[in-house]
């Protein structure tokens, strides 16, 4: 063991540690990506969304839409986050007109992305009805 | 040199079988990346959040270390290949390696969630997701790639740094569809 070899070995044995701990977690990832279940219902691959969010009557829940889609940005209660506090009236006051709120749901405004492609019609407006009632 | 069989440049046998199978390889992974995000369902769900605020905070974060780490490691093998000047410190080839392995660890995260809660998004209309979707399944083929060449020996010059080259450019324009996008769409770098 010389000295420049010895001053290596703490580096190395770091290095060794980590590839081990990133061999173990790329397999981890690869095994739970198919036995993860998620605690809700899976949105349709063609994100599309008419798995999660539909009612028992076959309906858009807006509050599922919601929780999938709005709550990452707009928090979990339409608090505000990174988007706009949307509860306690704000949707309806920074949108008179549902319609208006519609069509940024669907195109997108600012930061705001568009979700006209995700989304069904019916479940923007789901989505919108919801927001008002929060 | 004439009638030998490398004489136009061709690299041997064993470097062709292993350039076919270190490419071939990362190919194929980068497609069995695409068809399981293209055929699973989206769960829409947040994974793990620690202290950042929102799901998408920690990846665009997490994504911006990985791509940090990966300058690291294309400085580092700059470096290394004698392309910076001056001889490179003997811990430097440890230091590269642990850097693009953190680099690997952080992006693990990130293309959990992308993969299993947002999906494959193959409408061209959608820019930037689409890139994004790409790029992201690109990356791990590449990875896989660079991983298998750096290994081989006997490969055509070339070999390592276009794999390397892969890895950095995908991870460059993953990190520019995402994070950089929500960083300057958004309220900035936050946590």
């Amino acid at each position: 063991m010389s000295a420049s070899r010895g001053s290596g070995r703490p580096l190395h044995a770091l290095v060794t540690a980590t590839q081990f701990i990133a061999a173990s977690a790329a397999l981890a990832f690869v095994v739970l990506l198919f036995v993860n279940e998620p605690d809700s219902g899976a949105v349709s691959s063609d994100g599309s969304g008419s798995d999660s969010g539909a009612s028992a009557a076959g309906q858009p829940d807006g509050a599922t839409l919601y929780a999938d889609n709005c709550a990452r940005c707009h928090g979990p209660d339409g608090g505000g986050a990174v988007g706009p506090q949307l509860s306690e009236g704000r949707a309806a006051e920074l949108f008179p007109n549902v319609e208006d709120q519609i069509a940024v749901v669907a195109n997108g405004q600012g930061g705001m992305p568009a979700f006209g492609g995700n989304l069904s019609p019916e479940e923007i407006q789901a989505v919108v009805d919801y927001t008002r009632t929060l | 040199m004439v009638g030998h069989p490398n004489v136009a440049g061709a690299p041997p046998t064993s470097a062709r079988t292993g350039l076919l199978l270190g490419f071939g390889l990362g190919a194929a992974i980068a497609v069995a990346f695409g068809a399981y995000a293209r055929v699973h369902d989206p769960t829409g769900e947040s994974v793990v959040v620690l202290f950042f605020s929102g799901q998408i905070q920690l990846k665009a974060w997490f994504a911006t270390v990985a791509v940090a780490l990966a300058l690291v490691q294309v400085g580092s093998a700059l470096w290394l290949y004698g392309k910076l000047g001056g001889p490179a410190p003997a811990w430097l080839g440890d230091a590269h390696r642990l850097a693009g392995t953190l680099a690997f660890l952080f992006s693990l995260p990130v293309a959990y969630h992308c993969l299993w809660s947002l999906g494959y998004t193959a409408d061209p209309t959608l820019d930037r997701v689409f890139v994004h979707s790409v790029a992201g399944c690109l990356f791990y083929g590449a990875f896989v790639s660079k991983v298998l060449v750096v290994r081989s020996s006997g490969l055509p010059g070339w070999a390592l740094p276009v794999a390397g080259g892969a890895v950095f450019a995908t991870l460059v324009v993953i990190w520019l569809t995402s994070s950089f996008w929500f960083f300057t769409t958004f309220d900035g770098p936050k946590l």
